[in-house]
């Protein structure tokens, strides 16, 4: 998964963003904080892939270790960071993504005003209207728009295997029964062609096995190649 | 590790908005806690007819909770100790 769409790196992120302000000994949290926490978060050998766009994080400027914080600094957010949490989470809703991911916050910490994006915006000749269309690009996992249950790295089909007599299967399971792409089965749950439930209180989501093999049309003899109406 | 609720009023509050604190005081908590402070948001709930919020946390002190409230930029009306009680422990 691109850490773009790696919901754990947004606390990481922020976590760099509090120890950058306490490392320079300041008490708030700025939007340049958080930009810069986002883009390391995201970066791979020093490097923001944002699209077509390459964001070069040496180029700009920016370190990846910090000075050891001053004592006794305890810095809060800015009320403009503050907002900035606001507005990633409406992002995130508009891109109907199930939590805020790391993208979002990109999407809306990427503006004039903010003094790494400006510096970034003039190294790359971008403007906040390119930023975004470079983030749009980035194709958002079906994982990522799932609320629950959405599978974790690691976890492949291959080490599916539903018991024969469960009357429940989880969507992974119903992809392995189906011989389908589990995205394909989520796609089939989120559109309502194939009925899902969620545990009371639980994130995992149940498929009724019968539901599964519903899916299943019966074509029968007169509806094979051969009886095809000819041209 | 003691428990707290924090006690908000937030009228006209949106649930993005609700959200956005959300996000905030789980990464200002993370953020403590790299400083050696071991405070945690456990849950929220919020009573939309009174527009109202309580939110519960463990910590070591009353002190360090009102910190992580002030540092997530979330503000409050008080914060108490609270004594937990479930079906399960009566």
């Amino acid at each position: 998964m691109s850490n773009l769409f790696n919901p754990d790196r947004v606390i990481l992120a922020t976590t760099h963003a509090i120890e950058r302000a306490r490392a320079q000994g300041r008490n708030e949290v700025e939007p340049d904080d958080l930009l810069i926490g986002f883009l390391l978060a995201v970066s791979r050998f020093g490097v923001a892939q944002i699209g077509s766009v390459s964001v070069d994080l040496v180029a700009l400027g920016l370190r990846f270790d910090l000075d050891e914080p001053e004592p006794g600094v305890k810095p809060r957010y800015s009320l403009r960071a503050a907002g900035a949490f606001d507005r990633a989470v409406r992002v995130a809703r508009g891109d109907g993504a199930g939590r805020v991911l790391p993208i979002h916050f990109l999407a809306v910490l990427g503006e004039p005003g903010v003094p790494t994006f400006d510096r970034l915006a003039a190294n790359h000749g971008l403007d906040y209207a390119s930023w975004r269309a470079a983030l749009a690009s980035c194709t958002l996992p079906d994982e990522a728009t799932m609320p629950a249950d959405a599978p974790t790295e690691g976890e492949h089909a291959a080490t599916v295997r539903p018991p024969e007599d469960s009357a429940l299967l989880s969507p992974e399971e119903a992809a392995k029964v189906l011989g389908m792409h589990i995205q394909t089965v989520r796609g089939y749950i989120r559109s309502g062609k194939l009925p899902a439930f969620r545990i009371a209180g639980e994130r995992a989501i149940r498929i009724r096995r019968h539901d599964v093999f519903a899916l299943l049309e019966d074509r029968g003899p007169a509806d094979g190649v051969a009886t095809r109406p000819r041209n | 590790m003691a428990t707290f609720v924090a006690i908000r009023n937030l009228p006209g509050i949106t649930p993005d908005a609700l959200m956005g604190a959300g996000a905030r005081v789980k990464s200002c908590a993370a953020g403590m806690q790299g400083e050696g402070t071991d405070v945690r948001w456990i849950r929220s709930f919020f009573l939309p007819e009174k527009s109202q919020t309580h939110c519960y946390f463990e910590g070591p002190d009353m002190a360090s909770v009102k910190e992580l409230n002030e540092r997530a930029q979330i503000p409050f009306v008080e914060i108490v100790e609270v004594a937990e009680m479930t079906p399960a422990s009566i």
